[in-house]
């Protein structure tokens, strides 16, 4: 530190100053107070000094975190590498051979895996596993969440961020994801599946240029190249094709209970109004069904609809009251004639 | 003038030396750390040479590329921002260089050649400044416009980018005393052109009317 400044530009040019000022060394506020009480006389000079200094501004437009994220990922992804990469160089065409299936939820993790069975190789800021063996293999991620990769199926994602959560997958993976702030991205292909609810389940097959995803407990938003996005609740499944622009929302082939079905009773019906049956299946397997609750105010059911799946149970109940129903857009639409009083 | 954003991917000087290190000994995941952490410092100065994002973007890659392929080569105990500046600026100038000599169907290296450099400085203002405030701002800002490529560069990179005089030499490819000179002489343009009464007798003005209020 100069014990003279004689100028504005005396204190522009001192380290000391600028350290200070431009708030990079955090002692150096202490040194300077120090040297305001010594000098009073240029204490002025010098607050014109930093005042201008501060005061002086340049037009930028900062980059948003994730478009450095992005811009960095996409350099990484271009270094030359030096291991080898048996599985990414070539995992279009895995992509396309294999299905893609993500489901979720506790329970899952019952064969034990022996921890060398996978190929782990880290490159250019991506950690990649593929499952060579012929069981499921388990994952564990740094966020606490969990994939079970299916044979042959494989997962990359990036090392360089601590708590990014985007995967890109291959083959059949089961997801089981912790809740966090961060949306967890699973990437396949041309298809972004963001999960946005805490509790997921996703089924997607990527055959040739085709995926569905097809969500089991949850919520996820799927998104494509053209930024169209659909959100899926559970039960519901989108399909798309490389090259369109739609994504179709329907039901899945096999809607799954999204409760526990504690009791045997639960579907066991005597005499029940048709509109209580409709409510139950409606919030067990979480399917929006809609119907005229005038019209069907005297139908009543009796049976014991246990064991059967999802639509053979609307298909029994349907057949028995002379109903018949439609899907669109992932919903359910009742329509008949209605039942005669008794 | 300082830039005092937060920058999500900040790393303490601890934090840039360990990640160096391991950038050192293959660790791509360091290397992104260190390359994330000062991107957007990088694209802002790269926009400043030349304001096209694309090609911006295409040299950061570049330079990435190259610094990743000779890691074997590169020094431990290197000022890891100021390196990148100095990378950053050679891949702009040769690009350029070979754009310009391409179309004037020329083909060397001009030795010596400097990038153009161009910062929107501004003012701001604030609304306890009096009028001989203001007025001086406006001083300021007009001096600050009509600085040369190399006097905005080095006005930058010193204040805005909080580069040390030895950086900012090892950037611009110049002696420590030719940094220093250069910067003594913009300063002293900026303030012969901003009419500065004399400091003494400024300082003493201000004082008194410090007193005042």
């Amino acid at each position: 530190m100069n014990d003279q400044f004689h100028s504005i530009e005396d204190f522009w040019t001192d380290d000391s100053f600028l350290d200070w000022v431009l708030g990079k060394d955090p002692a150096a506020a202490l040194r300077w107070e120090e040297w305001m009480s010594g000098n009073p006389q240029q204490v002025p000079l010098m607050k014109e000094a930093r005042q201008l200094l501060l005061s002086v501004k340049v037009k930028e437009e900062v980059l948003h975190p994730l478009e450095i994220q992005a811009s960095v990922n996409n350099i990484l992804s271009q270094l030359p590498v030096a291991v080898p990469k048996p599985f990414w160089r070539n995992w279009r065409m895995a992509a396309a051979a294999a299905g893609l299936l993500l489901l979720g939820g506790g329970g899952w993790w019952l064969t034990h895996q022996p921890s060398t069975a996978y190929q782990a190789v880290s490159y250019a800021g991506f950690a990649e596993k593929v499952n060579t063996t012929s069981a499921q293999l388990r994952v564990a991620m740094k966020d606490g969440s969990t994939i079970l990769l299916d044979p042959g199926a494989g997962i990359r994602y990036s090392t360089v961020w601590e708590h990014a959560r985007t995967v890109y997958l291959t083959g059949k993976a089961l997801f089981d994801v912790k809740p966090s702030a961060a949306p967890f991205i699973v990437n396949t292909g041309d298809i972004a599946t963001t999960v946005l609810g805490t509790v997921f389940s996703v089924t997607a097959t990527a055959a040739q240029q085709e995926v569905i995803v097809s969500v089991q407990h949850g919520k996820v938003a799927v998104k494509n190249n053209h930024a169209t996005e659909v959100i899926l609740l559970s039960n519901q499944e989108v399909s798309y094709e490389a090259g369109s622009n739609s994504l179709a929302k329907k039901l899945v082939p096999a809607p799954l209970t999204q409760v526990n079905v504690r009791h045997q009773e639960d579907f066991i019906f005597t005499e029940t109004p048709v509109t209580t049956v409709f409510e139950k299946l409606a919030g067990v397997y979480a399917v929006q069904i809609n119907y005229n609750p005038d019209a069907l105010k005297s139908c009543t059911i009796t049976a014991n609809l246990n064991q059967e799946a999802f639509y053979d149970k609307l298909n029994l109940i349907c057949r028995a009251l002379g109903l018949s129903y439609r899907e669109t857009d992932g919903q359910l639409f009742i329509s008949g004639e209605g039942c005669n009083e008794k | 003038m300082n830039i005092s954003r937060e920058n999500t991917y900040h790393l303490s000087e601890e934090q840039i030396t360990v990640n160096w290190q391991h950038f050192l000994e293959g660790g791509s995941d360091a290397f992104g750390r260190i390359i994330a952490c000062y991107y957007n410092g990088l694209f802002q100065y790269g926009m400043k040479i030349h304001a096209d994002s694309a090609f911006v973007e295409d040299c950061l890659q570049d330079m990435a590329t190259t610094l990743w392929s000779k890691r074997q080569q590169l020094s431990r105990d290197v000022h890891v921002k100021g390196y990148l500046f100095k990378s950053l600026r050679h891949k702009m100038l040769r690009q350029l260089q070979t754009r310009k000599t391409q179309q004037q169907h020329l083909h060397l290296w001009l030795q010596g050649y400097q990038p153009p450099f161009n910062a929107e400085f501004s003012i701001e203002s604030s609304i306890i400044d009096s009028d001989a405030d203001s007025q001086r701002k406006q001083q300021l800002h007009a001096c600050l416009q009509q600085l040369s490529h190399r006097q905005q560069e080095i006005i930058y990179l010193r204040y805005f980018q909080d580069l040390d005089h030895e950086q900012v030499a090892a950037i611009m490819k110049l002696s420590r005393e030719a940094t220093y000179n250069l910067l003594s002489a913009t300063l002293k343009r900026l303030r012969s052109q901003w009419q500065l009464l004399p400091s003494a007798f400024s300082g003493w003005i201000l004082f008194v009317l410090e007193k005042k209020i």
